[in-house]
Order: C-alpha cells, then sequence, then structure tokens
C-alpha cells in the first residue's frame, strides 16, 4: 500500500481540504460574473453581497457601447488566428525538418532553437520595438502577428510529435512514389493531430492573453487588443462604473474559459509538456 | 554530398525557411541590437550616441533599480514558497484514489487559462479595503474570534502591496505546478512501495524516502521555470498597480524589475538604459537558474 491517506475519516477530512481550496481558485470568477450583471452601486456595498438582486444583462449592451471592447476583442481573434495558423504551419515544416530530414548542421540548429526559449523577452523588447518603427508596423495589428509566428516551442513539439510516428509508414509512401512534402502532407501530417490540436491550443491561450507587447505597440483604441482595452476601461470607470468594469472583464476571459472547459486534455497536456503558460 | 544528399538538404532548408527567417528576423537580430542599445544612449527620437558601459554604471548605481531588485527578489522568494509548496500538497492529495479527483484538477487549472489582465482587475476589487470580499472574510472571522480586526489595506499600503502581488500570482500558478508534480508522482513505479511495505516501512517513511527523491526532477524542474516567470513578472504588478503618475503600486511599492525597464523605455524614453537593465536582469537570471543547477546536485535523484 502506497497511499497516504488510509482512513475514512483521513479521506474525508481531505476531500473537505480540496473542496476549500476549490471554492478559493474558482471564487474569484464568480464574484466577476455575478457582479458584471450588478447594479454599481450594488459592487460597493458594505457588507458586500455575491449575487445580484435582479440581474442586469445591460450591462453588456452599455459596456460594448461605451468603449470600443467589441472592436478590441474582434481584433484580439483576428491576431488570434494569425499567429494560431502561423505556429501551425511553421512548426508543422521545420518540426518534420528537424525530425525526419538529414541536413548539415541538424543539431547544432536544433540547439541554437532550443536556445531561443533561454532568453527573456525583455531582452528584445526595446530592439523589437525600433524594429517596428523601421517596418512602420507601429499601431498596426500586423505587428502583434508576423513577429510571432515563427516558435521554437512549436518546432519542439511537433519534431516529438513526428519522430514517435514509425518511420515505415512513410517510406512505404516514398516507394509508392510519394515525394518528400506528399509524404509530410499525406501520411505524417494526419497522424500527429494530436499534437497539433496541443498546440493550436498553446497559440490560442499565448495570443489572446498577451498583453506586455500590444501595450508597447498598440496605442489607438481601435487597433488595441482586448486585454489593453481593459486596462483602458479600469482607468476609465474603476471610480464609477466597477459593474462594466467587469463586464469587460467576463467577455475578455470567457473565450479561454470556454474553450477550456470543452478541450480540458489539450490545454492540461499542452501547458504541462511546454511550460508556455506560465508566462 | 551526392545529388540525393544535396535534394534532401534542400527539402530540409525549405520547410525551416519560414521558421528560420523568423527567427533570425525577430529574435537573433534584436539580440544582437539590444546589446548595441544598451551602450548608446538611445532615446525614442533623435540622434545617439556611443556612452560605453555608462548606462551599466548608471544601473547599479540606480536607487530605483535597487528598489525594483528587491522587489523582485522578495516577490520570487516568497512566491517559490507560496505557490509551489500548496502545489506539491495538492498533488500529492490528487494522487490518492478519491473521488472527482479529475474535477478537482480540472477546477484548479482554471486560473492558468485565464487573462492575466482579465483576473488582476477583478483582484483589485477583490482586495478593496472597504467592499472587497477577502476584507470582509476577514472582519467576519475577527466577529466569530470576538476580536474587532479592521480588514487589510491590500493594495494601498506600500508596505502590504507586494503580498497582494505574490497572492494573486501564486491563485494563478498554483495549478500550472500542480498539473506538473501530479504528473510527476502518477510516473513514480508501485512496486517501488510494494516493496517498502513488505519490509514494514509507515506512510511517512514511504514518502520521504520514496516520494520525495523520486519526485525530485520534477520539484526542481518547477522550482527553476517558476523563478524564471517570477525574476520577469510584469502582467500582474502592471494590472495591479500602475497608476496615472506611472508609478506601480503605492510609492512603487509593487516595481519589479521589467515594470521598471518599462517605465525607462517607453515612458521615459531611456531606450539605451532600459536595453542595459534587460541585460542586467538577463544576467541576474542566468547566475540563479545557475545557482540553482549547482545546488541541484546535491538534493535532485536523477537516475
Amino acid at each position: 500500500m502506497s497511499r497516504i491517506l488510509r482512513t475514512p475519516f483521513e479521506k474525508a477530512l481531505a476531500m473537505v481540504l480540496l473542496l476549500i481550496v476549490g471554492l478559493f481558485i474558482i471564487f474569484p470568477f464568480i464574484y466577476m460574473f455575478a457582479s458584471s450583471l450588478k447594479e454599481s452601486s450594488d459592487i460597493v456595498k458594505v457588507p458586500p453581497e455575491l449575487f445580484p438582486a435582479a440581474p442586469k444583462w445591460n450591462n453588456y449592451a452599455e459596456v460594448l457601447e461605451v468603449v470600443p471592447i467589441g472592436t478590441q476583442l474582434l481584433n484580439s481573434a483576428i491576431v488570434t488566428l494569425g499567429v494560431t495558423v502561423g505556429w501551425l504551419l511553421t512548426s508543422t515544416l521545420a518540426g518534420y525538418a528537424f525530425a525526419r530530414l538529414e541536413f548539415p548542421g541538424r543539431d547544432l540548429l536544433f540547439s541554437a532553437f532550443l536556445g531561443t526559449l533561454m532568453v527573456p523577452f525583455v531582452v528584445l523588447i526595446v530592439p523589437m520595438y525600433r524594429i517596428m518603427v523601421e517596418l512602420s508596423w507601429v499601431d498596426k495589428l500586423v505587428a502583434l502577428i508576423v513577429p510571432w509566428v515563427s516558435t521554437a516551442y512549436g518546432t519542439f513539439l511537433l519534431r516529438q510529435a513526428f519522430m514517435n510516428i514509425p518511420k515505415e509508414l512513410e517510406e512505404a509512401a516514398q516507394i509508392d512514389g510519394a515525394g518528400r512534402w506528399g509524404t509530410l502532407f499525406k501520411v505524417a501530417l494526419p497522424l500527429v493531430g494530436p499534437a497539433l490540436a496541443t498546440l493550436a491550443t498553446l497559440a490560442f491561450l499565448y495570443s489572446w492573453n498577451s498583453f506586455t507587447w500590444p501595450l508597447i505597440i498598440i496605442s489607438s483604441p481601435g487597433t488595441k487588443v482586448v486585454t489593453q482595452g481593459l486596462m483602458d476601461l479600469q482607468a476609465l470607470y474603476a471610480g464609477t462604473r466597477l459593474n462594466l468594469v467587469l463586464a469587460g472583464s467576463t467577455l475578455a476571459v470567457a473565450p479561454t474559459l470556454l474553450a477550456y472547459l470543452l478541450a480540458q486534455r489539450y490545454f492540461i497536456e499542452g501547458v504541462a509538456t511546454t511550460g508556455l503558460a506560465g508566462r | 554530398m551526392t545529388a540525393r544528399k544535396r535534394r534532401e538538404a534542400f527539402d530540409a532548408f525549405s520547410m525551416l525557411a519560414p521558421t528560420l527567417l523568423g527567427l533570425l528576423v525577430f529574435f537573433a537580430f534584436p539580440l544582437a541590437y539590444s546589446l548595441v542599445l544598451s551602450v548608446t544612449d538611445t532615446r525614442l527620437f533623435g540622434d545617439a550616441n556611443f556612452v560605453g558601459l555608462d548606462n551599466y554604471v548608471k544601473a547599479l548605481g540606480d536607487p530605483t533599480f535597487h528598489r525594483a531588485l528587491g522587489n523582485t527578489l522578495l516577490f520570487s522568494a516568497a512566491t517559490l514558497v507560496v505557490s509551489v509548496v500548496p502545489a506539491l500538497f495538492l498533488a500529492v492529495l490528487l494522487n490518492e484514489k478519491l473521488p472527482a479527483q479529475a474535477f478537482f484538477r480540472g477546477i484548479y487549472f482554471v486560473p492558468v487559462v485565464a487573462s492575466v489582465v482579465g483576473v488582476s482587475l477583478l483582484w483589485r476589487y477583490l482586495l478593496n479595503f472597504d467592499f472587497g470580499f477577502i476584507n470582509y472574510g476577514i472582519r467576519e472571522l475577527g466577529k466569530v474570534l470576538g476580536t474587532k480586526w479592521e480588514g487589510v489595506p491590500w493594495l494601498t499600503n506600500s508596505n502590504i502591496a507586494l503580498i497582494s502581488v505574490i497572492l494573486v500570482f501564486s491563485w494563478k500558478t498554483i495549478g500550472y505546478n500542480m498539473v506538473i508534480l501530479l504528473s510527476g508522482l502518477q510516473s513514480i513505479s508501485k512496486p517501488l512501495y510494494e516493496a517498502a511495505a513488505i519490509d514494514g516501512a509507515s506512510r511517512w517513511q514511504a514518502f520521504r524516502s520514496i516520494t520525495m527523491p523520486m519526485l525530485s526532477p520534477t520539484t526542481f524542474f518547477v522550482l527553476v521555470t517558476t523563478l524564471i516567470n517570477c525574476l520577469q513578472v510584469f502582467d500582474i504588478p502592471y494590472a495591479l498597480g500602475w497608476t496615472r503618475s506611472s508609478t506601480a503600486g503605492p510609492a512603487d511599492s509593487m516595481l519589479t524589475n521589467s515594470v521598471h525597464l518599462y517605465r525607462e523605455g517607453f515612458i521615459n524614453s531611456q531606450m539605451g538604459y532600459a536595453s542595459a537593465l534587460a541585460w542586467v536582469l538577463f544576467a541576474i537570471i542566468m547566475i540563479i537558474t545557475f545557482v540553482q543547477f549547482r545546488m541541484s546536485n546535491r538534493w535532485v535523484n536523477y537516475e
């Protein structure tokens, strides 16, 4: 017996503990959603009440009206889609080359790829800004997409996935006359579906939630992404209309939470294998 | 090289081209450029001059940099304890055969996927002195215990604000660390425990002499990645504490190195200085990580 908990009492105690921690972890989200449906004056009431007397769904319509958060949600969606498609394409190609093809300098190049993961983003932030100035990409969504479609993480993830499929399948296809590119897209790619799903999940999380880089490079309200829109909303209404700030937060947090509910496995696996979402 | 090999290399580099090009233009070049900027007095606009190591000398004597470094180190050390220890505890409990294990794992992971800015804003209200739920809970607890507790000025007192950053960061990352530690626990082979049980080991002996050493590589991974993330922390202190007068929290009490760098580079337009600050931070991260690796062979069990 390897178990730490042996008696039913210990197990019950553990369950109670897990439940309390779970409540503590999930409570802020309940608070956020419940408060987003309140009158502003009810949020600042002492002692506080969790649920609104009468849910005020109109807060959502109002927040979409008073700040361009609808446009900003759309901007985030465009950026997320662009980065995700980019990650899938570049990582598939590069991952396959590293996994299956032989070329001079392969191992050295792969080490260099991994080395990029060690450099903190703050080291790149000032020069990146200046590069964007030179490219005239400042305050444009392209600055949030193109620089981020090359990823050493994705290459690493897809390389592992391609290495795990039996070589014989690809060799059979090549004997049948399929070229290298044909083999990649017709034989190998369909077999790495789970890795692609994991990568897409990570790209989605990473770009939807990104904040530091947009903060530096985007300044027009109509071009900002939703995380920036939230900070503006907070600056505008923190003193007077908390319900609108929390309705905005709910709108910004909901997409990743819903996606997580639907595809929990890929989120947990993706994060556990790469450590990316820790940022 | 034969024609076939040449053809293969050509295909390989064609496949690598998009990634290589991206990493050259948006990684390798800015990396080198950053080093160049750090020895100039580059500002947002206008000409730049070579200033040698002045920026680095300035950083080492800059009281604001010292403040930011102190905050960052204190934050990181505290977060290692406040995030990793509960994560380990939860992982051990979830590794037991309890009902609803997957449900709890799923719940604990929710903050990991949520937008940092979104959750930081709602924590601003939860931690509000007057109407926040956290102080409400503290006052109610005080009543139960028969004393009068006023509540804690979480975000408004410069001695306490950093604690709030630690709490929110830990709340956000416990689930992540827990998932990694749990997968580490699940990969420890069962026969080890069976052998220990036959030898009459108590459960605590088994935990100390099997679980802890077998888990140590995973624990080490969690400690290293958490520390690296902590030392670079930007968005939580920014979203919790940034003010219109460009301070981070009351009296800069939430100023971390990354926030300091952002302020110097993009608010004060000192881009050369900000680049030097970035390299100093990079060096500090490298040194701390190196020390962690050196110390690891004393306690991490590599098979």
